[in-house]
């Protein structure tokens, strides 16, 4: 098990580099950098950049030498921790990404936790009910889900709660409790925001966690051990819940190294609607406008979670099933 | 008996002088009273300039308080700039008709107009309380731009073909500025939006501690140029302002919040300081999200206090629908814009086959004229904006005459009626046509001609005005793609020669003073008339860039400009100024309108007042809503 995870981790550190890299170099394709991005935003509110300004600009930047040198001058500042500045913010990289950190994390997790907790339970449900009337309502509505994308949930319920209560439930936090401290009121006001795009966001997550569930388990159902078990007379919860379930379990553990890169990449157009102040809006942005160190230090955040999201799938199956680590 | 009576009232009146002289000359907000008795804050009187400048109420005069609610499109903050930062030298009139002193209150020129003057308010002081004088100025002069270390350009109108205007201190409240050419209109350039000389007066003994040059533990000029950069001075709470309100609070991507300057240095007609609200609370909207469906929202749901940008055209009746509901009504103020979208065509192409091509009038007017302008308006603008020639704002102060409206309107109707059999036949006559039988028009070499149209892929209606236009192209046998693509890359694709077309969503310009590159080839920028090389060769005096083709109209207006800018009586200047655009008429088009003139809805909650009944806001340069003295807006209760 130890060799297991150390061969895990040695794999893990060039594939990381690599990921750098590319993120990088993806970052560096468009044509023209972010000083003539600048320059004509500049422009555009009838305020001009000389040639000089726009190379002195280019000097301060580091963006006058070749691509290696600003690859390896941007690697050496990035696992130093110093991601540099965002052209388009004015402001540290570090701060941005930080700021937005708690209300990305809060809102996944959530969804996390109500897609896993919900939809496992239910899929169950289904699998040891199979076609009964309710498999059938819950398959039903599962393709729904699966089907609606996640911002038009959260745009019907932006609408359904406005016409309702005359509240309009856009980003996380009323006004007043904005960089507030944490009372009890602003907590309340909190909750009273948060709801809207954990459910938008967690009804395809629960459809998609429950067909997995439901797929898995009945694949093992009716695997011969599940009969032999029966035989033996062994009761029908021990029998899913003990071994049946762990079995249909493995899916699921392997797509989480997805999930944790989900975590602060998943819903991005749900943000943009209800204007909640997550990362992946943030990253979205500077892609489109070319913000180097803000969309690279972003992306490369997002490979390495999958790739730590993998590491720990890949852990949590070796524990979970002998048969891995030691092949 | 009448003694008595006289003397009661002397005594009247002494008591009453007392109590004028104790409670003193100017009234304040109550928000400030505590803070006045506990002693943190000077008096009212101390505060405000020994002559504040007054300025009249819109509708009446005021009452203080109040949170104004408002929402902004991203962490650059320009639409709350444009509300709270636009106290330049002058301001912009309310009705845009001509400039007003603002924060220079006297100014002289001399003869030829190369040496002036200027006396700025005395007494002003920095939100923090201490003086505003021109030594702020000179830091951003001398320290700041004319430091080759920081990248801060000299503005537009400060440089002469390499050569920058000197500036001197006679004063604390007066400066001398020498140019090296005649440059009547320096103090309107220097007041235009919010990104002039109300960036220019910066508070030097604030930013010292951030400039290298004075605090040695400072070793870059990130922190300095974060907070003279006109994107992101409002980010900081501790840098004082003397703008009506100051930055309190500020969280990237979602809030900004502001509260009154307690040393503004303006009072209403009754001796009120200026502003009448407390506070401003402006949301950001989230990176990446779309600001207009944004704002609809909130505006529905009665969220916004007063709001004008960013409301789309089509939202209007949804608007209209709801202002019960949401407490507010909605004033039409106007955009202003000339086009939108505004074809920019390009004399500088790589390809001379394309230039030859454009420098024909026939060429133009068959473009201008098969456009189905009126199909435009009614599809992509529910028929609101009016269909018309590119042409400048109407607002501009050379049309105001009567001769000034007559060419205002001979330019706007010129060969903008839709003819298409018509631009067939001016084809035909100078050889374009379908010489390999494709079905497509042909160059008069026998060349394939093909008509490709850049757009920007932000303005979902200038694209949709464009598949319109491309099917009035198709149709007269022009074979036309349209060339969606990022901006930045139009841009590229500009200055390396290869754009023909290029449609520019909403323009807006004003004579000389806002984007003069719009009737004349002279500004160095994208959306230089007849492309950015042929500014960039008039800027650079002939290093760089496109030459106009010699005896053609655009060498001409060329040489217009530069006399124009020239003439020191406005008069003079306008009358000229119409001379220039006739050749427009005559010789035109040389680049294309299709609709212009939108409304521009602006939201205002029915407790709201003093917001005057007209504004434009396609032009940032106009400054507004700033220009409408957001400082005399109050909320009552």
């Amino acid at each position: 098990m130890g060799k297991y995870i150390f061969q895990r981790i040695l794999i893990f550190i060039p594939t990381l580099i690599l990921i750098a890299f590319f993120g990088y170099l993806i970052m560096e394709l468009p044509p023209g950098d972010y000083v003539t991005q600048y320059a004509s935003v500049q422009n555009a509110r009838g305020n001009k950049m000389s040639e000089q300004a726009q190379e002195t600009m280019r000097q301060e930047l580091g963006l006058d030498q070749p691509l290696p040198g600003r690859f390896v001058a941007w690697f050496g500042r990035f696992i130093r921790g110093d991601f540099g500045n965002s052209f388009e913010l004015n402001a540290p990289v570090k701060d941005i990404i930080f700021d937005r950190l708690g209300a990305t994390l809060l809102v996944s997790t959530c969804v996390f936790i109500v897609s896993w907790g919900i939809g496992i339970p239910l899929g169950v449900y289904s699998a040891t009910h199979k076609y009964s009337k309710i498999d059938n309502i819950l398959t039903t509505l599962a393709f729904i889900g699966l089907g609606v994308p996640d911002f038009l949930i959260a745009l019907a319920l932006l609408m359904l709660t406005w016409s309702m209560t005359g509240q309009l439930l856009t980003g996380l936090q009323s006004t007043q409790y904005v960089s507030a401290p944490w009372t009890l009121p602003a907590i309340l006001d909190l909750l009273a925001h948060l709801w809207l795009p954990v459910i938008a966001v967690a009804v395809t997550g629960i459809a998609w966690v429950m067909r997995v569930m439901r797929g898995n388990l009945l694949n093992e159902l009716g695997k011969q051990y599940v009969t032999t078990l029966r035989a033996k007379g062994v009761p029908e919860r021990t029998v899913v819940w003990r071994h049946a379930f762990r079995n249909a379990l493995h899916p699921l553990i392997a797509a989480l190294g997805q999930t944790l890169a989900f975590l602060i990449n998943g819903f991005a157009i749900t943000s943009v609607v209800l204007n909640v102040p997550t990362l992946q809006a943030v990253y979205l942005d500077a892609t489109i406008k070319q913000d180097i160190p803000l969309a690279s230090t972003i992306l490369v955040l997002i490979g390495f979670l999958v790739l730590a999201g993998t590491l720990i799938a890949d852990i949590l199956l070796a524990w979970l099933d002998p048969r891995i680590r030691y092949t | 008996m009448n003694k008595r009576i006289l003397f009661g009232l002397i005594l009247l009146l002494l008591v009453s002088v007392g109590a004028v002289t104790a409670q003193g000359q100017y009234k304040q907000s109550p928000m400030l009273d505590a803070d006045v008795t506990a002693g943190t804050l000077p008096p009212v009187d101390q505060r405000l300039p020994p002559k504040p400048v007054v300025v009249d109420p819109v509708d009446e005069v005021g009452t203080y308080g109040g949170t104004w609610h408002a929402m902004d499109g991203d962490d650059h903050l320009g639409y709350t700039s444009q509300t709270i930062f636009t106290d330049n030298f002058l301001k912009w009139n309310r009705d845009a008709n001509g400039m007003r002193p603002n924060l220079a209150q006297t100014w002289e020129w001399n003869a030829d107009a190369t040496q002036l003057t200027v006396h700025i308010v005395q007494g002003i002081k920095w939100s923090d309380g201490q003086p505003l004088t021109v030594d702020d100025y000179l830091f951003w002069w001398n320290d700041l731009v004319n430091d080759p270390k920081i990248p801060l350009d000299p503005p537009d109108g400060t440089q002469f073909n390499g050569q920058l205007m000197q500036v001197d201190k006679v004063d604390d409240y007066t400066l001398h500025f020498t140019f090296p050419v005649p440059n009547p209109l320096f103090l309107e350039t220097q007041s235009r939006g919010s990104y002039y000389s109300s960036n220019h007066f910066v508070p030097a003994h604030y930013l010292k501690q951030f400039d290298p040059k004075y605090n040695t533990a400072e070793t870059t000029n990130d922190d300095l140029l974060a907070r003279v950069s006109f994107d992101s001075h409002l980010h900081f709470p501790d840098m004082p302002t003397f703008q009506a309100w100051k930055v309190s609070q500020y969280t990237s991507g979602q809030l900004l919040v502001l509260d009154r300057n307690p040393y503004y240095w303006k009072v209403d007609s009754a001796g009120n300081q200026l502003p009448y609200i407390d506070h401003i609370e402006v949301k950001i909207a989230a990176s990446g999200s779309n600001v207009a469906e944004q704002i609809l929202q909130a505006a529905i749901a009665g969220q916004l206090d007063m709001q004008t940008r960013t409301i789309d055209i089509k939202d209007i009746s949804t608007l209209l629908d709801n202002q019960d509901q949401g407490g507010y009504h909605v004033v039409m103020w106007n955009q202003g814009d000339f086009a939108s979208p505004w074809l920019i065509l390009h004399y500088d192409n790589k390809d001379q086959g394309l230039n030859d091509l454009m420098y024909m009038k026939e060429f133009r007017r068959a473009l201008s004229e098969s456009i189905n302008r009126d199909q435009i308006n009614q599809v992509v603008n529910l028929g609101l904006a009016k269909a018309h020639q590119f042409v400048l704002s109407a607002e501009s102060p050379e049309f105001q005459s009567d001769a000034g409206k007559k060419v205002y309107n001979d330019w706007a109707t010129s060969f903008a009626q839709f003819d298409p059999d018509g631009a067939k036949k001016m084809l035909d006559s100078i050889g374009v046509v379908d010489k390999d039988g494709d079905g497509f028009r042909d160059r008069p070499d026998g060349t394939k001609l093909d008509v490709v149209v850049d757009v920007p892929s932000s303005d979902q209606g200038t694209i949709d005005s464009m598949d319109l236009i491309k099917q009035d192209w198709d149709a007269i046998g022009l074979n036309t793609t349209l060339n969606v693509t990022a901006f930045t890359n139009i841009d590229q694709r500009i200055l390396s020669g290869d754009v023909f077309i290029m449609a520019w969503p909403g323009a807006a310009a004003w004579g000389l003073i806002s984007a003069p590159g719009a009737w004349t080839p002279v500004e160095n920028t994208d959306y230089n008339m007849g492309g950015q090389l042929l500014g960039q060769w008039y800027q650079t005096g002939g290093k760089q860039g496109v030459a106009p083709r010699a005896g053609s109209a655009l060498e001409t207006l060329q040489k217009d400009y530069t006399d124009l800018i020239k003439i020191t009586d406005p008069q003079e200047r306008y009358a000229k100024l119409l001379e220039a655009y006739q050749l427009h008429i005559d010789e035109g088009p040389f680049s294309i309108g299709t609709v212009g003139d939108h409304p521009s809805p602006t939201i205002v909650k029915n407790n709201f007042h003093n917001v005057p009944p007209t504004g434009i806001t396609a032009s940032w340069d106009l400054g507004f809503p700033g220009s409408a003295d957001p400082e005399q807006f109050y909320i009552s209760s």
